[in-house]
């Protein structure tokens, strides 16, 4: 019986003189680790390329290669590998199966390697592929491991390999840093998306010439919580993001929480949990609504099961607490803007009229 | 203490025997209806998986009686199962019903936490008698299961409507009563001989379908409509990729036991899918390649609608079906699934079976 279908895609080494160019796909791990990525790959002298942002042919590449129940993030990331054939020499998709210690990512995440195997093995198109395991709950498992991993099937050396991972770190550190600082995700992000190379070899981190997003103050503040290829692909937040800051609205995210804050907050509950931007979704939640904030929005994806969990978690401490309005978005390929648009207006209405009669009782 | 359960096919005639062997007070959760169910879908999240929201209802419809304590099975990830109780536990809360939980689940730091759990539970029992009635419990359990392998093996050849399921019914009953070891075989043993000296047309050469999936939607008949019953009517043998024992062994006691388990399975599963994936989606793609070895007819993958395990599985499965040319059919089920929408499927997909089986048949592919 023939089974090598799915085992023949294992990457062989470039032949080229020139260093292989490596694609990213921007969905899943994207918004939180392409810094580390990029610097990475780049610091190894590859070239890197990343796939479109969201539109409708990725969509719909992705809808068609995935089966009808996967959820909407799943989904655009085959099409966002897809989007990348011809592109790239070998695209990296790490499986994430735990990015800190004791912890899970949500089963899809282990499996995507695999699934998209499966794919690819009726459709020749799709780019050839480096799967790399980030498993932190081994010790010495996590994302040094996979670097090296994925650099040492492109033939490199383990000299080159370390000292590209240094720069890696350096980057990735700088932008959790920003990121805990309160800048905009966006922002701090767009620097390592800009086209072109990002850092030459061995070279210094490209400081953001740009200035901060200024901050809006005065309008409400707002905490938008979901998984941050949710919140930060504005295909699958609908523009949330945009839309709010169109209004002025101040916006908080999980991503500039701090995980010591988030494991305070979670201290009140019986059991840790296990899933590490859940977690930090939970702990960021109820950390908030215990703070001055004005409204709390839980972007859900479609079918996913950590959301299905955290969010009846946070809706349920939400209520208890009686004074954070709360709205959760459910979003997949299907959802109508109209509609979602309508919800964001009836939420930032409530909230205002919230806050005028706030205003008055205190004057009064 | 009043210690009740969630259902899940035949285990709570194995937890009764735990418990009073162990002598403790305990109020099984009346059997699950449309009742439960609507009690689940009411409290419970609409996005949870379904076996969730039948646990709930299970839970409200056992405080009715005055259960006061919950015990049930945890997990530490990836897949939801391991959360389950924190979230039931909330939705409890505000309820205002009051029901303390006892979660078996390994430890987060020291084995101690366990022991301690435990402890709470089996009072004043010495550890020797615990150990005598988890035994005592899992060979009702495996009982339990040759009872109900047997029946999804015959119900096929059934000649008159409803034997099967009778005498299948009649010996877990008698499973259930039964007192020592000794008597566990012999009803065991018993049952299984009128069910092969019920009227059979044991000529029929019928197609055999294999059932892989998530374990709720395997093991709870309810929770499936009922799909091995109404296969076997429909005419196919069927067979599970697991049973209760096998799951009570390898989730709940680690495999402590001298009894086959999955390794293997996970095993032939690896070339597709590389990484266990939670809940049972590796079993899965494993046990369907094993029943496309065995010479089986097809396979059906059945699981909660969004459970994540099986459907990394089923992203995974045409590539199965292709290399061992074996037609898989995936069903999920929600509250919304009726069992008369699901045997409209099942029927169309034992017709192909059987229209496949002839041809190959006929062009003496097969003998
Ligand atoms: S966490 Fe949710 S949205 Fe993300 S991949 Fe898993 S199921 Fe999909
Ligand atoms: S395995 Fe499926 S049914 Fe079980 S908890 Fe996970 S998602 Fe829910």
């Amino acid at each position: 019986m023939k089974i090598t279908s799915v085992l023949t895609l294992s990457p062989t080494k470039v032949e080229a003189e020139r260093p292989p160019i490596i694609g990213i796909p921007r969905a899943l791990g994207y918004y939180e680790y392409l810094p580390l990525w990029r610097a990475f790959f780049e610091g190894l002298g590859c070239s890197v390329v990343l796939s479109a942002v969201t539109n409708k042919v990725i969509l719909d590449q992705g809808v068609k290669a995935s089966v009808d129940e996967a959820c909407l993030p799943v989904k655009l990331y085959y099409g966002h590998v897809k989007a990348l054939s011809g592109k790239a020499d070998y695209v990296f998709v790490p499986r994430m199966i735990s990015v800190q210690s004791k912890t899970y990512l949500c089963p899809k995440f282990l499996g995507i390697p695999d699934m998209l195997r499966g794919a690819a093995a009726f459709d020749s198109t799709y780019p050839q592929m480096l799967v790399a395991n980030v498993n932190s709950r081994l010790s010495g498992g996590g994302w040094d491991k996979a670097l090296t991993e994925a650099a040492e099937e492109l033939g490199f050396s383990r000299l080159r390999i370390r000292e590209a991972q240094k720069i890696a770190w350096k980057a990735q550190k700088d932008f959790e840093h920003r990121l805990i600082q309160g800048e905009y995700p966006p922002s701090a992000l767009a620097i390592w998306e800009k086209s072109g190379r990002a850092l030459e070899p061995g070279g210094v981190l490209p400081r953001s010439t740009k200035r901060r997003e200024s901050i809006p103050s005065g309008g409400p503040h707002i905490a938008v919580m979901g998984h941050s290829y949710q919140l930060f692909d504005s295909f699958t937040s609908m523009n949330l993001l945009g839309r709010l800051k169109a209004k002025g609205v101040r916006v908080i995210t999980p991503l500039a929480m701090d995980d010591e804050k988030c494991r305070q907050a979670t201290r009140i509950l019986p059991k840790r949990l296990f899933w590490s931007f859940g977690q930090k979704l939970l702990g960021s939640s109820l950390h908030l609504m215990n703070e001055p904030i004005d409204g709390l929005i839980y972007v859900a994806a479609f079918g996913c099961g950590p959301d299905s969990m955290i969010g009846e978690m946070v809706e349920r401490h939400a209520r208890r607490l009686g004074q954070v309005p709360y709205l959760l978005l459910t979003i997949d390929e299907h959802t109508g803007e109209a509609g979602v648009v309508t919800r964001i207006e009836a939420f930032l209405d409530l909230i205002m009229r919230q806050k005028e009669g706030h205003l008055l009782s205190a004057k009064a | 203490m009043k210690v009740t359960f969630p259902h899940m096919g035949n285990m709570s005639i194995v937890i009764k025997a735990l418990l009073k062997e162990l002598n403790i007070e305990f109020i099984p959760p009346p059997p699950i209806t449309k009742r439960t169910l609507s009690l689940g879908v009411q409290h419970a999240p609409e996005s949870a998986c379904l076996p969730l929201k039948i646990n709930i209802g299970n839970f409200l419809e056992a405080a009715e009686k005055g259960a006061d304590t919950v015990l049930m099975a945890g997990g530490i990830g990836p897949c939801r199962f391991g959360y389950y109780n924190q979230v039931q536990r909330e939705i409890l809360n505000d309820l205002g019903v009051n029901l303390n939980m006892i979660v078996l689940e390994p430890p987060d730091n020291h084995i101690g936490e366990l022991l301690k759990r435990l402890r709470t539970l089996t009072g004043s029992n010495s550890w020797w008698r615990v150990v005598k009635a988890i035994r005592f419990a899992f060979a009702k359990c495996e009982a339990l299961d040759d009872l109900e392998r047997a029946a999804s093996r015959i119900r096929c050849r059934e000649l008159q409507r409803g034997d099967v399921d009778r005498v299948y019914a009649q010996g877990c009953q008698a499973i259930d009563q039964a007192t020592t070891p000794k008597e566990i075989v012999q009803c065991r043993d018993e049952y299984l001989t009128k069910m092969r000296s019920l009227p059979l047309d044991h000529l029929k050469r019928p197609i055999r379908i294999g059932i892989v999936g998530e374990i709720y939607t395997l093991l709870e008949p309810s929770s499936n409509g009922f799909m091995e019953k109404n296969l076997g009517r429909l005419g196919a043998e069927v067979s599970r990729s697991i049973y209760l024992s096998e799951w009570v062994n390898e989730h709940l006691l680690k495999g402590l036991l001298p009894v086959k388990g999955h390794k293997l399975t996970r095993k032939r599963a690896q070339p597709y899918l590389n990484c266990m994936v939670g809940g049972h989606g590796q079993e899965s793609i494993g046990a369907t390649i094993e029943y496309a070895q065995q010479g089986y007819d097809g396979v059906i993958q059945v699981g909660p609608l969004t459970c994540m395990p099986e459907i990394v599985a089923q992203s995974i499965m045409p590539n199965v079906e292709k290399d061992f040319h074996i037609p898989v059919l995936t069903i999920y089920v929600d509250e919304q699934t009726g069992e008369a929408g699901l045997m409209t499927r099942l029927e169309a997909f034992v017709d192909m079976l059987e229209r496949r089986k002839r041809i190959q048949v006929e062009s003496g592919l097969q003998g």
